[in-house]
């Protein structure tokens, strides 16, 4: 091609200041990976990977959630796996939680599901980029 | 609250938004259904661009582009067709397009 030399450096490892956050309005379908921090005020259907992550009171996730630390005000359907878990009065959960530091769940807090605590051996977020889809994760619940 | 999505963001799939957003990460899928969408400088996106009102970008879009004003910037990449009804471009914006000015732009839904 002519523009051989468009090529961007290489930002792959870059510290992002702020926060993104995905509009209530918006739906996504398909999967998001953020290295920092990132908001959801919309509604995601596919699997959510972050180093933080913080999921609103309007926010939805139908698929699997990965990060280092969880906020949940919002609805998750899917599995949860995170170092820190935070789960909000209004927050709706359907879906194992599995951590490894801390979790906490506020007087309203609605989960169902299984919560496991993790060893330390198996925390491997940093390097970890299987991607499990949620199809997938429902035929081994009911496997089990 | 307007979307925003930072350089350390990876998304696949297709965004659906009645509201405007601002990218700067990397893309591949659609965007649909939008009011304004600024893509800046780190922005890459590999899909089909469609807002209502405008599009402005700053950086790379490998895909078709539909909306009533597209500004391209200077340090903009552009591959695909473009549909607008006002376009302006930047000195120094890299294209590889084909533009068309339509009375009424309607969406390039996955086109």
């Amino acid at each position: 091609m002519f523009f051989q030399g468009n090529k961007k450096p290489d930002n792959t490892h870059e510290v992002v200041e702020g926060f993104s956050h995905l509009g209530e309005s918006l739906s996504l379908e398909g999967e998001i990976e953020c290295r920092g921090e990132i908001e959801i005020a919309g509604k995601v259907l596919g699997n959510v990977k972050a180093k933080v992550l913080k999921i609103l009171e309007s926010g939805k996730i139908t698929g699997l959630v990965k990060a280092e630390r969880v906020e949940i005000l919002g609805g998750v359907i899917g599995n949860v796996d995170a170092s820190t878990i935070y789960i909000g009065k209004n927050a709706f959960i359907r879906g194992d939680l599995t951590y490894l530091n801390t979790l906490t769940i506020l007087e309203g807090g609605d989960v169902h599901g299984m919560v496991k605590r993790m060893g330390q051996s198996k925390a491997k977020y940093a390097d970890d980029d299987k991607v499990r889809y949620l199809d997938q994760s429902k035929k081994t619940q009911r496997a089990n | 609250m307007p979307s925003v999505f930072l350089k350390d963001v990876t998304i696949k799939g297709t965004l659906t938004l009645n509201d405007s957003m601002t990218f700067d990460g990397q893309l591949v899928g659609d965007i649909l259904e939008s009011d304004e969408v600024i893509i800046k400088s780190s922005g890459n996106i590999t899909g089909n661009v469609n807002a209502k009102e405008k599009v402005e970008i700053s950086g790379k879009v490998i895909g078709d582009v539909a909306s009533s004003n597209i500004h391209l910037n200077s340090d903009a990449y552009v591959q695909g067709k473009l549909f607008h009804k006002n376009l302006s471009i930047d000195s120094g914006a890299k294209l590889e397009i084909t533009a068309s000015t339509r009375k009424e732009v309607t969406n390039i839904r996955g086109k």
